[in-house]
């Protein structure tokens, strides 16, 4: 049943959310333009200031360089691989660890959830860490991108909320239906929440995938090297601040340098950034409507 | 019949097991990749130690270091090439052919090395032959932890490129013995003569302004002429005010002080009369800062001279916007290419020029060197073959191998003509260089800067200025690096990163005028309430020890 | 029947109580076990390694050797003049970036989920993460570039506009502006995917009924949307004051200079400025400590509150 009053402060409300919206677009958008415009444009316009946001010069140098680094193509798999097998690691360790977490009536609740909330403040550091680690074998192995990274605990706390939110009378239906804990999580809370699960896909796989610190300190082996490895390692070479340490003689690299950087990140973000029109989705209105109401 | 779907309870329980197996798995073989254990090269065939049979090759200094092929392995910081690793280099790999050597290298980028090395080292977790440690081991922390092993007598015994490399740069070998006597790294070394910090002054802002090069003898002449750029439109471009008319980048402004005889940028150096000072609280030092503070109000130095980098300066270059600087006499050439594309290499006067130092208020007159000690690089106690391992890295040491490193190949990269290097036209141009895909090896290798290597390839004025005039006025760091004793390095660990904030802080300060320089008693009580006279004592006794041993 | 809460047990029957309750819940405790194992295995047993902060640290002895010191770390720290300057420093960019960092992913979803028009909507939200993917190198590299006094962009407007070029980078007035600024607009996209899911997750039949009622599209934003998502918010806001004292080191590294330390540096830069020599494990590990135990206790002070009043808490 529509209104028939129309609320005139609605279409200036309307009008304000576009512009806002816009303003956003604008200055988020502009300076990737700007990266990409540089990452195609000769150096030495970029270094006159003259690229706006065309590419001035246009031209493939910087990206032969960087898509010519040897094992890119390997590296790029094993960046896949990590991602994806390790994203689905995370998703099921998540979901069920959050899941007695959120349960009101679960009598290890406030202790559980203590548990892991101290464990975001207090750490031994790197070398007790790096210590445990590789104590455990997981040095140059492929499980160290996956294991050790099993569960973010802000991630977790997410998910508990967005299990807490489901409302009770959904699982006192299931209880008299006679679930048990395990198939109410399985059969029902899971598909309850998929608009947070699409956040966590997000969230974990945006940061394995640009994950490079775990890579770089386990992992000495070529063929497993992640993509950002080999991009970081192209990316500082090409940055100034650290050419300067000693005084290089030739400063010939300074006419293909700029770009590369730009390169590298343009490199590194397609992809993922792929990947959120498939997620999209999942954030639809509705969702659970259909579980109450049923 | 009720179809069974592929649901998330499947996915669940493989899962849990495959976390509990993987977990499982990874513990059981916990021994293999876990430890220390030995280096990846443990197989190498028919490696070997030079006292095999009485009629086997000795190394002494030159190509190949033994009869059987040899194979090691590098832990390192990448090359300076951001194109090729090493590994693609010709260069190194006749160097390596020569050498009759394998090198399994491990690279890893400048800015995250420290970070990814130091907690290998400090677990000794799977190290190779040679490992490049991060930072300088100042408190011998990783000497004492026995990872790395004892050097003293290979250099005794092979160290012939070494000995020379020793005569050359006469307070290397004190930099790296222990005080107890023992040597366990070898260093990068540097060039100190021969690629000196100079100023260096824009050409066509010279003739634009009306002077001449040979008027600007003095600090004074040089202000004049500083005034007479901040003036005009001396570049040309129709805007008089965007002319830098002198640039300094991040850390860089403390080189000024070598025209009052001081090397701040050592912090501490000896004078003559054996005292050691301090030279961010000496008298001279606040004559500098008083002229530079000229220069800034006047906008004459380069506003963002704290924070500037190469980025801003390679921009400005390009834009033609720099009247001088002090930097790497060996960068002239690149800057002039930077300026004018242009710029004919073989016939035109470099645009940014090296000039004869100007003469300071108290007559000093210097170029500023360096201490000769780079990186160091140590043999693990993994390493199967020690003395292969020195044996070739002496032979990094070599001519044969510098010739090869700053020149490249003979016949494919440069011609001998006349006694004297030609390079090929392809390997002098700047834009896309041969040079940048050929790499060279910046500190990622244990070797050494040819003394003649950054010259080479400079255009012929630069090299005559380099070699002829600047070297008769090098100042060298009189106080080089050296191993501390523990109460030492307990005073220096306690207040030196403090007194270094100070000192920083308060040089941009008083150069800015944020701080007036009328406060100097001041700034002087501080550093005094902080310790100073204790870290000078400290460093005192060094250079005592470091003069006593020469 | 399953009580609303456990937290009372009739007394005399607790042993029996207690073995039902864990039978209950068999299924609870048993998701959780692997996670138990793998938090003590991975987070507590390298936690011990604390104990560093109160030795002397050296390579290569493992990490339970070395001579005890006691509190030697924390002294240093606090004996040294700059102590109280990168404390405060580094609460205050923290405290900046909740004040003014905090509310704008919020209002952004809010505003996103009010375009009608799918497709524009899909544009803003991808554009609006993609900084987030810029390293941090690259990052300071374009801040540096746009804010340079001769030839940065927003200088350029500024004497287009009549105005005199600033001098953004060397002043410590305009430091922590840049910092929080360029966080801001790093982070804004991809921190408010959060809270569009939240939001995604509100009975559109309260909207309507809204809309029914008359109530304005604005007012809907006070009375129903935020206080359907104040658990969200909640939790983040009382993470994020978990965060107070852990300015992150390499932005602020890449963006500092010695002009402006007066506001820029933080524990972390100067930490790193302490030296790279091997025992500034220990010093870093204690004043990792210090942070945490700082952390913690707003922590701790904000769930305690919030948990009184919102029925939000991390635990």
């Amino acid at each position: 049943m529509k209104s028939k009053k129309r609320i005139d402060s609605d279409s200036g409300y309307d009008v304000l959310m576009y512009i806002i919206a816009t303003f956003a677009l604008i200055i988020t958008l502009y300076p990737f333009l700007y990266i990409i415009a540089v990452s195609f444009s000769g150096s030495q316009a970029v270094y006159r200031g003259e690229v706006f946001i065309w590419p001035v010069n246009p031209t493939l140098a910087g990206y032969r360089q960087v898509l010519s680094q040897k094992g890119i193509w390997t590296a790029y798999q094993n960046t896949l691989f990590y991602t994806i097998v390790g994203t689905a690691f995370n998703i099921v360790a998540t979901t069920i660890a959050a899941f007695p977490l959120s349960r009101k009536s679960f009598s290890g609740r406030r202790f559980c959830n203590f548990f892991i909330a101290f464990t975001m403040y207090f750490s031994g550091g790197l070398i007790p860490t790096y210590l445990l680690i590789t104590n455990l074998g997981f040095y140059n192995s492929r499980w160290v991108m996956i294991i050790p990274s099993l569960l973010s605990t802000f991630n977790v706390m997410v998910c508990r909320s967005a299990f807490s939110a489901i409302p009770d009378e959904v699982f006192e239906s299931a209880q008299m239906d006679g679930a048990s804990d395990w198939k109410t999580f399985t059969r029902i809370a899971i598909h309850l929440i998929t608009p947070t699960l699409a956040v966590l896909v997000l969230y974990y796989a945006v940061s394995r995938w640009n994950n490079f610190m775990t890579p770089l300190l386990y992992i000495s082996k070529n063929d497993l090297m992640p993509m950002q490895v080999l991009l970081r390692r192209v990316l500082i070479q090409s940055s100034s601040e650290l050419l300067d340490a000693g005084g290089v003689g030739s400063d010939d690299r300074a006419a293909v340098s700029v770009q590369i950087r730009y390169v590298t990140i343009v490199v590194a973000t397609l992809p993922i950034l792929v990947s959120y029109p498939m997620l999209q989705r999942y954030f639809v209105k509705g969702v659970m409507l259909g579980a109450v109401k049923g | 019949m009720k179809r069974r779907k592929w649901n998330g309870k499947h996915l669940i329980s493989i899962a849990i097991c495959a976390i509990l197996v993987m977990s499982l798995a990874a513990c059981s073989t916990g021994g293999t990749t876990g430890s220390a254990n030995p280096t990846s090269s443990g197989s190498t065939s028919g490696s070997t130690s030079a006292t095999t049979t009485p009629a086997a090759y000795t190394y002494s200094g030159s190509a190949p270091i033994a009869d059987e092929p040899v194979t090691l392995s590098i832990l390192t910081t990448n090359s300076g090439s951001k194109i090729l690793g090493f590994a693609d280099m010709a260069w190194w790999q006749e160097v390596l052919t020569r050498a009759n050597v394998t090198l399994e290298m491990e690279e890893i980028d400048s800015s995250s090395y420290a970070d990814v090395v130091k907690p290998r080292l400090a677990a000794a977790v799977d190290l190779p032959d040679i490992v490049k440690i991060p930072g300088a081991d100042d408190d011998m922390s990783y000497i004492k932890s026995g990872i790395f092993v004892e050097l003293t007598d290979y250099y005794d015994t092979y160290g012939y490129n070494f000995a020379k490399q020793f005569d050359e740069h006469t307070m290397l070998k004190g930099s790296i013995t222990t005080p107890d006597g023992k040597i366990f790294y070898t260093p990068y070394i540097y060039t100190t003569a021969n690629n000196s910090r100079c100023l260096m002054i824009n050409k066509g802002f010279v003739d634009a302004v009306g002077m001449q090069l040979g008027e600007i003898k003095t600090i004074d002449d040089f202000y004049n002429f500083l005034t007479a750029v901040g003036q005009n439109d001396a570049n040309g471009n129709g805007d008089a005010a965007d002319e830098v008319a002198l640039f300094s980048r991040s850390g860089m402004i403390q080189l000024w002080s070598m025209f009052w005889g001081l090397d701040v940028t050592g912090t501490f150096q000896r004078e003559p009369d054996g005292k050691v000072i301090c030279g961010y609280a000496d008298e001279r030092y606040r004559e500098m800062l008083v002229f530079l503070n000229k220069l800034f109000n006047e906008k004459l130095l380069y506003s963002e001279f704290a924070t500037a980098n190469y980025d801003t300066q390679t921009a400005l270059f390009t834009n033609n916007q720099i009247a001088s600087l002090i930097h790497f006499v060996s960068n002239c050439t690149s800057y002039s290419q930077a300026i004018d594309p242009n710029w004919d290499f073989y016939n035109d006067e470099p645009i940014m020029q090296p000039v004869v130092p100007l003469t300071g208020p108290h007559g000093d007159q210097y170029v500023y060197g360096r201490d000769s000690m780079g990186s160091l690089f140590g043999i693990t106690r993994y390493c199967e073959d020690p003395e292969s391992a020195f044996k070739f890295i002496d032979y990094l040491m070599s001519d044969e191998v510098g010739e090869l490193t700053w020149y490249g190949i003979e016949g494919t990269d440069y011609e001998i003509v006349d006694g004297e290097i030609q390079f090929k036209e392809v390997y002098l141009k700047s834009e896309d260089s041969y040079r940048s895909k050929m790499g060279y090896n910046f500190d990622g290798l244990p070797s050494y800067q040819l003394g003649g290597g950054y010259m080479a390839t400079q255009c012929k004025f630069v090299r005559d200025m380099s070699n002829d005039v600047l070297s008769k006025y090098v100042m060298n760091p009189s106080i080089t690096f050296s191993y501390k004793l523990e109460e030492e390095n307990e005073v220096i660990r306690s207040y030196l990163a403090d007194l270094r904030t100070n000192f920083s802080e308060n040089l941009t300060a008083f150069i800015m005028g944020t701080r007036s320089l009328d406060t100097w008693d001041a700034y002087i009580a501080d550093l005094e309430k902080m310790n100073l006279d204790k870290v000078l004592d400290v460093y005192q006794a060094i250079s005592d020890r470091q003069a006593a041993s020469k | 029947m399953r009580q609303a809460d456990s937290s009372s047990l009739p007394r005399g029957h607790t042993r029996k109580r207690l073995l039902e309750i864990l039978n209950r819940d068999k299924y609870l405790y048993a998701m959780f076990l692997p996670f138990f194992i793998y938090y003590i295995i991975f987070s507590y047993i390298p936690m011990t390694g604390l104990v560093i902060a109160f030795k002397d640290f050296k390579p290569g002895f493992g990490i339970y050797h070395g001579d005890w010191v006691g509190l030697k770390w924390f002294v240093q720290f606090f004996n040294s003049p700059y102590a109280v300057r990168t404390i405060r420093n580094t609460v205050l960019i923290s405290l900046y970036d909740l004040v003014f960092g905090f509310p704008v992913p919020i209002l952004f979803a809010v505003c996103i989920m009010e375009i009608r028009h799918m497709g524009y909507r899909r544009i803003v939200q991808t554009a609006s993460y993609l900084p987030h993917f810029i390293s941090t190198v690259v990052m300071v590299g374009i801040l540096v570039n746009f804010f340079t006094i001769n030839n940065g962009i927003v200088n350029n407007i500024i004497e287009k506009l009549g105005g005199e070029r600033i001098n953004f980078l060397i002043n410590p007035r305009w430091f922590r502006t840049l910092y929080v600024g360029s966080s801001i607009w790093q982070n804004f996209g991809f921190s408010s995917i959060i809270y569009i899911a939240a939001i995604t997750g509100i009975d559109p039949g309260l909207y309507e009924a809204a809309k029914i009622d008359g109530i304005t599209k604005l007012k809907q934003v006070f009375y129903i949307t935020i206080p359907l998502i104040a658990s969200t918010i909640m939790v983040l806001f009382i993470l994020q004051l978990g965060r107070i004292m852990s300015v992150g080191f390499e932005k602020v590294f890449l963006m500092y200079s010695s002009a402006v330390y007066e506001t820029a540096d933080v524990i972390s830069t100067y930490i790193y400025r302490q030296g790279i020599e091997s025992s500034n494990y220990s010093f870093a590990t204690a004043i990792g400590l210090f942070n945490s135990l700082i952390n913690f206790a707003f922590v701790y002070a904000a769930n305690r509150i919030s948990r009184a009043t919102t029925q939000t808490s991390l635990w």
